[in-house]
This record gives C-alpha cells, structure tokens and sequence, in this order.
C-alpha cells in the first residue's frame, strides 16, 4: 500500500462520524511509594477516534503512548481527565469483549503453548467450544505459526511472541483493535503482512489504534494521527493534512524520450526557475526491494523460524461492513496470495536517489500550482516524496532515538 | 463460569508445567513414608500412631501450607510483577472472577495432594498395625483406629455454694469499705471457689468420688461397643508414682456393674475398655474411684480431665476424611490470606507478610498469655514515682492497641486450638459432622469471607500496569 492510496482512503469518506473513543484532559503522573510525583507521563491530552478509523499515537520512546493507551484500557486510572470507549468507563468489563489489546511487550504465559495461549483467551471471551478453535486455528494460520503449536511460548522469539500476541488480539473479532508498537521486534515481512492486516481490518469498518515510533508504519497506515512528545501533543490532524507540502509536486512516468523531456523542461522553465528544478530516477525503497527478494527465495523452501502468514482468519472477512467490497476483496485476496504482495509495493513505492541530480534532467518538480487533476497524461503517476516526509516528522520528533 | 474455569485450569497448567506439584507430590510421600522409618517407633499402638499420625499429619500440613501460602501470593502478584494481568485483565472477565479462579485453582491443587498424602498415611497406618502384636492392635483399633465421641460429667454448678459461703461470712470478716471493693471481694470469692474445687477434687484415703454422666447415644449400644474410661489422677504428695485404685463402673447393686482393681500412675492418662451394658437403660452411666485406705495419701481427680467416657462413634476412615476436611479448611483460608497479600504487595513482600503472620499465630501461646493479662509490659505496682506517671499513660496507650491487635488474632488463635483435627485424630476422637461445619462456617465464611472482600476490592481498584516488565 502506498502512500497515496492510504491518503485517498482516508480521505475516501469512510471513517464515520461515530466516537468509538473520546479522551478530554487527559494526566497521568506517576507517583513514587510516598505518593510524592514521579513522572508526568500524559499531560493534558485530548483526541477522538472515529469508527472505521486507523488512529496512530506516533512519538519517541517514553513519550506517554503506552500510558495513553493503558488509561484506555483501564489498567492505569487517570489522574485528571476524562475517557470514554464506545460510551463507557474504560473500567467497564462488557464493552472489553468489543476490544483487541496487543500490549508493548508480549505478555503471555510463558508456560501454554501457541494453541493453548488462544484457547485460554478465547475461554475469557467466553468463545464457544467450536469457534474457539477454529478461530485459534485460522489465527495461527494467518500469523503463520501452525507448524509450532506445541511448542510453549517461552522458547518464541521476540517476533514470533509477537504475532502470537496478535493472533490473540483479534481472537473476539474486535470492533476496536489497540496495538501498542504493532511492528516492534518483526521482520520486514512480518511488519508489512501486520501492516496489510491492519489495513484489511480497517477495511472491515473496525476501528485501530495503533502506537509507534516507526514513522514508517504510521505513515503507511494511519488516517489520523497525534504526535507525542513528552507527554504532549504536538500535533495533530489526518496524514494528508500534516504531509502534504502545498509547495512542491513532483510527477513520475516512464523513461520519456530526450526530445519530449526537452519540452516538458522547456515549458516548466518558463514559470521556475533552473536551481527550483529537480529531476531523478525513483529508486525502490529497501522495505519494498527486501521484500522483492524473499519473495523469490520463498519458493527455495522451509525455515524453522515463523513462516510468513497467509489467509486473513475468515471469521474476521465476514464481519464487514460493506464499506468498499471491491476494495476489501483485493486487499484479502493479496494476503491470500503472498507473492502478490511484492509486485504492486516495488512498482509503486518510490523514492528519490539522494543529491544525484541527472545532468539531462528527465523528471521535473513544479511549484504547486497546477492542482493534481490537471496532470496531464493518465500515464504520469502523482507520487508524494516520502523521504521528505519522513524528515518533516524527524523534525518534529527530534529524530527517534533514545 | 468458563472464563473463572480458564483461569482455574491455567492455575493448573503453571504448576504442572513448572514441575511445583511433582516436587510437592514425592515432598509429601517422602515424608510419609520417610519419616516412620527414620524415626523407630516402640512397637506399641502409641508409639506408631505418635509418629505415623502426629509427626506425618503435622508436616504434611505444614509443607502444604506453606506451598499454599508461596503459590497463592506467587500466582497474583507474579501475574501483575510480569504483566500477564495486563492481557488478562483487559478482556470482560470481572477481577473477582480472576481472583475467584485463582483461589479455586489453588484448592484444586490442595485437595489433590491432600489426597494423595492422606491416602498415603492411611496406607502407612493400615501396613505398619500389621506388624503390631495382637495386644497392640487391638489397642489401636480401640484407641485410635475409630472416630471415638467423648462424655464428661456435666460441669456442677458452685455459684450458690460460693455465694452463700461468701453471705455468712463476708461481715465478720471485711469492714463496710472494704465491702464496697468490687475488687476485694471478687478475690474474696475466688478463693471460696478455689476451696469448693479443691474439696471436689480431693478423695481421701478410704474415700470414694462418685462421677454420673448422661450419655444418650448408649441406648442403641450392642453389648460389644466399644466404650472406653480416660482417667487421670494425680497424688496430693505430688511427683510420679503407682497406686492401686478400686473402680467400679455401672449402676451399684446392678448385676451389670463391674469392679476391678487397677494399680495406676499418677499425672498420665490411662484408657481401659468398659462393657456397654454398664449403663443404664436412659443411657446414665455411674463411675465410682475409691482411693484404698492403705494408700495413706489423698489422690486428686482433676474436675476437667479425671474422667471421660469415650465411646465409638463412627469409622476411622470416615473420621480421617473429616480431618482432612479441616486441614483443607485451614489451606482454604491460607489460600485466601495469600491473594489478599498479593492483591496489594510484590511476591515477596507478601510471601513474607503471610509466613509472618502464620508464624505469630502458631506461637499463639505467648500471645495468649499477654492478652489474659491484658498488658505487655505486666502489671506494675501501685507505688510508681511522680515521673514515671507519663511512662506509664504511654504504656497503657501501647497496650490498648496491641491488645486490640491481638484481639483479632486472638480469634484465629482460639480457633487453631479449636480445629485442630491431628489431635483429635491420634487420639481416636471424633470430628463431628457439627464440628466440620462450624470449622468451614467460621473460618471460610467469617475469616475468609472479610479476608477474600479486602482482597478483591483491592485487586479490583488496583493499577494493573504500573509494574514495568523486567525483560
Ligand atoms: N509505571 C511507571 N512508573 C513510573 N513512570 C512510568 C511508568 N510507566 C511509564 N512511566 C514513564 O512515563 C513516561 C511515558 O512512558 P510510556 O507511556 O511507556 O512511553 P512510550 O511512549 O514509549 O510508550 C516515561 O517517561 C516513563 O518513564
Ligand atoms: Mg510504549
């Protein structure tokens, strides 16, 4: 999934105007044995979160995301402010069988093994006998664990603890999935399936939360998104709004021949000037590139390591919605089919190659003012600079180290 | 019910996976089968049961007790300590239900083991009696193979003696102001009860003590129930010696009544077998101790234990299962005690409170001393100095606190001593079905009820997620 088409989803109409969840002045300090303050984790925080909505917590570590998020739940109690989850106190036990809570870390029992983690969770939904274990079976199917079911958790490395915790998130089909740092210890593959499944859940009119300092996940996912900084919120609004540079555009095609981009530049020219000019050939994003390559090692064989998933469980494609059928459908049919995943992301994702400016100049970006439909040819791809984008939010977070 | 039934078998699953239960499992058998053949019993009925019953009954409680405790305190809090609350407690299971799980999980354990161990003693018992001389085995199966019901003569009442003592004499002897000591004059009559008691007491050289209890039950006896005489006595010249004493036992003049004479040592308890058609037909039974002229000193006859009437009540095996009964009683409120601890303190922390606290209320014997006197630091004299008088208001503030403390333990203290069912069980007494129930009804519905309602409300209001992982 591409930028683009993340942004024309979310501005395609379908986040509802429904609150799923409402938070208003929102502090959490910690306090030491004494009682005395320890730590300002969440200092006056407010947002609401739509139904059918991807909402991202995106910020640094320690930023107050978790914090957030476990107010949410009801595991911490606020220390000022107010929360609302689907109408209710985050405290109240029924509406937690609409929620899915995959935590920061994977606390599971270390003890059960994959299926029995399932089984145990689904009993606490109180899942009947038969659904729980077709759930838990097409669950570890999509997570890709089936072929270690009987190995206890304990011995699972970070990544496949991970999918586990996943796998049990969704266990209830949730109308609300929380995942706190979704992506967190995944490979490339494993971090683009949880990607797609959370577009494809989204896509089902559920509703996710999700936390990350990753701006790459967040950008590949999220409608909206508030920026966190030391408990704060520094910003926030829908991707589009926040990444859009009103003041540059940039248009992709393929190879042009020299005398036609000649006149292109000619009649840009015209309005830019020379040094304003940009052009380059788009390279593959490693992401995109690395997961090209697996694809075509796949079929080489068996790892004993967490396969890469496959089908959406199919209790969760029932519980559509309906809101774009059509589009849902391909989405699913792309996690059915794994190797199809690879082909749309390389041949759309691009980025520029660093300063390298091509002396001949083949592509172009203008100032920002003819607007997007007037882009001539329907070969030209509108394509937003992600690398720009992901500066513009480095920027705002002080880069993610700590 | 199926999420609390999740939250039992995976309180199961952590057990068995951590390999607790099998340790605990050969921990207990061990000890049954261990303990006899370290120790050597005499080869008499007493000696096997002092071992086999008393020694492996009490450390098989407390190793199951103390398991209790561990895996009740380690269960909660190692669930909160490493975050596994925070998956499970944002699912819609109530936390009572969690804490509920946890409890019946724990007890599912304890019965099992329990029943494993109990099985165990009850094989040891059976195998070793074997060996026994015939003598000795039919003291066993007398003494302490049976759920034995016990009779003593209803306690006389002395309050009109005391009083009418106290009438005659009390002018002649106190003035009118020490008349109004309320003090003094209970001292005054204590010592008249004291004298009462010890002419009650007291049988003569040459004189005899009569005993009449009532015991109902004795109607539908066969002629070869099995009823038994406790008695003890002790000699007014003090110190351990033998005495021949003439006991006759069932209705004087009575066909029935038989006569023996026995030469007996003071200060312990001797038990001898009695024929059931000795009593009479509203179930009276008239027991006579003649201390013999030539004995030359005055025997005394304790008024609470000189003389009981045992008799057959019920199975051994059936009295053993309600012992056991108790014992899980007592792990019950354990268990409860644990997650309470847990429910508010780390692993250790509660672990050590709850071990703590057991160990105080097993040594409940000082504490008991204190409260009778109803001050820790003893009475003083009533000569104290001027400056000694804040001293003494701080101690007395002290005290009011700690005795109000102790109260509470006080109540668990009495009831160990009330329901303690290894006793009761090495000595062949049976544990009523009444006694059961007021054991679960006082200290599963009133202790552990209080104990379980703390717990729960505070687990229930507790942060689940301030404890980082310490991956
Ligand atoms: N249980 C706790 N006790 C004290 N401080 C805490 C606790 N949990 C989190 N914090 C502090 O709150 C801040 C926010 O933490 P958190 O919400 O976990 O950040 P993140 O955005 O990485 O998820 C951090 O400074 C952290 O140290
Ligand atoms: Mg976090």
């Amino acid at each position: 999934m591409t930028a683009i088409e993340t942004l024309n989803r979310g501005s395609g109409g379908q986040p509802s105007t429904e609150t799923v969840i409402s938070v208003r002045g929102l502090v959490k300090v910690f306090k030491d044995f004494w009682g005395r303050p320890k730590a300002r984790a969440v200092d006056n925080v407010s947002f609401d979160v739509r139904r059918g909505e991807i909402f991202g917590l995106l910020g640094p570590n320690g930023s107050g995301k978790s914090t957030t998020i476990k107010m949410l739940l009801g595991l911490l109690h606020p220390t000022k402010g107010h929360i609302e989850v689907f109408g209710k106190s985050p405290r109240d036990v029924a509406t937690k069988s609409r929620i899915g809570y995959l935590p920061e870390e994977s606390y599971l029992y270390r003890y059960l093994n994959c299926h029995e983690t399932l089984d145990f969770f689904g009993n606490l939904f109180q899942l009947p006998d038969g659904e729980r274990q077709k759930r838990a079976e097409q669950l570890l199917e999509m997570v890709g664990l089936n072929q270690t079911r009987t190995r206890v958790v304990g011995e699972f490395s970070k990544g496949m603890q991970r999918r586990i915790g996943l796998a049990q998130a969704l266990i209830n089909d949730p109308d609300l999935v929380i995942l706190d740092e979704p992506t967190a210890g995944l490979d490339p593959i494993g971090c683009r399936e949880v990607k797609d499944l959370i577009l494809a859940l989204a896509q089902r009119g559920k509703t996710v939360i999700l936390s990350s300092h990753l701006l790459a996940d967040v950008e590949d996912l999220c409608d909206r998104v508030v920026i966190y900084y030391g408990g704060k919120i520094q910003a926030d609004g829908t991707l589009k709004e926040l990444l859009t540079e009103r003041d540059s555009m940039r248009i992709t095609t393929p190879p042009l021949s020299q005398e036609t981009m000649q006149r292109v530049l000619e009649v840009i020219r015209k309005d830019v000037a020379e040094d304003k000019i940009h052009v380059d050939n788009p390279t593959q994003n490693l992401e995109s590139y690395f997961l090209g390559v697996v694809q075509r090692a796949r079929a080489a064989g068996e790892t004993s390591g967490a396969t890469s998933g496959h089908h959406v469980a199919a209790y969760l494609q029932s519980g559509g919605e309906g809101k774009s059928p059509s589009q849902a459908d391909k989405m699913l049919e792309r996690l059915a089919a794994p190797q199809a995943v690879a082909t749309p992301t390389i041949s759309n994702q691009t980025a520029p190659a660093a300063p390298a400016v091509d002396a001949t100049k083949l592509a172009a970006l203008t100032q920002s003012q003819p607007p997007l439909q007037s882009v001539p040819t329907s070969t030209t791809e509108l394509k937003i600079d992600l690398s720009k984008a992901n500066e513009k939010l480095s920027g705002m977070l002080g880069g993610d180290k700590k | 019910m199926q999420q609390t039934w999740a939250i039992i078998s995976l309180t199961w699953k952590a057990a068995l996976r951590f390999r607790l239960i099998w340790v605990l499992a050969v921990l207990l058998v061990l000890c049954v089968v261990g303990l006899p053949l370290i120790i050597k019993d005499d080869g008499t009925a007493r000696g096997l049961t002092q071992i086999l019953m008393t020694y492996t009954l009490s450390a098989i409680t407390a190793i199951l007790g103390l398991a209790t405790i561990w895996l009740s305190c380690g269960t909660l809090a190692r669930d909160v300590e490493e975050c596994q609350m925070q998956m499970v407690a944002t699912k819609p299971i109530h936390r009572w239900q969690i804490w509920l799980g946890k409890w019946l999980g724990i007890m599912g354990l304890n019965a099992a083991l329990l029943a494993l161990a109990g099985g165990t003693v009850y094989g040891m018992v059976l195998f070793r009696s074997s060996k026994l001389s015939e003598k000795q085995r039919e003291i066993l199966y007398r003494e302490v193979l049976i759920g034995r019901a016990s009779v003593k003569e209803a306690v006389r009442d002395l309050e009109p003696q005391v009083e009418e003592v106290f009438q005659k004499e009390a002018p002649q002897r106190l003035t009118a102001d020490e008349m109004q000591d309320k003090k003094l004059i209970e001292g005054f009559k204590a010592q008249i009860r004291e004298a009462y008691k010890a002419r009650e007491q007291i049988i003569r050289p040459g004189y005899m003590r009569e005993w009449k209890l009532n015991v109902p039950a004795a109607q539908g006896f066969a002629t070869n129930h099995i009823v038994v005489l406790r008695v003890k006595f002790m000699s007014a010249s003090g110190g351990s010696q033998s005495y021949p004493t003439i006991w006759e036992v069932g209705k004087p003049e009575s066909p029935n009544q038989v006569r023996a004479t026995k030469m007996l040592t003071t200060d312990t308890f001797h038990e001898f077998p009695i024929p059931a058609n000795t009593f009479e037909k509203d179930g009276t039974l008239t027991v006579r101790l003649t201390n013999p002229s030539q004995n030359n000193v005055p025997l005394l006859a304790p008024l609470e234990e000189g003389l009981e009437v045992l008799y057959r009540e019920s199975s051994f095996i059936l009295n053993f299962v309600r012992g056991l009964a108790i014992i899980f009683c007592w792990f019950g409120l354990l268990a409860a005690l644990g997650l309470t601890a847990a429910s508010f303190m780390s692993f250790s922390m509660a672990a050590f409170a709850c071990i703590g606290l057991l160990i105080v209320v097993m040594s409940g014997g000082i504490l008991k001393e204190v409260i009778k006197d109803r001050t820790l630091f003893g009475r003083g004299g009533h000569e104290e100095a001027q400056t000694e008088v804040v001293w003494t208001k701080v101690k007395e503030g002290v005290d009011v606190v700690m005795i109000g403390v102790y109260g509470v333990l006080l109540g668990v203290i009495q009831a160990v001593e009330d329901y303690s069912p290894i006793e009761s069980l090495s000595s062949g007494r049976s544990i009523t079905w009444g006694q059961l129930a007021k054991a679960y009804g006082l200290m599963w519905l009133l202790f552990g009820g209080v104990c379980s309602t703390v717990g729960i409300i505070t687990f229930t209001r507790r942060e689940l997620a301030t404890a980082q992982s310490k991956v």
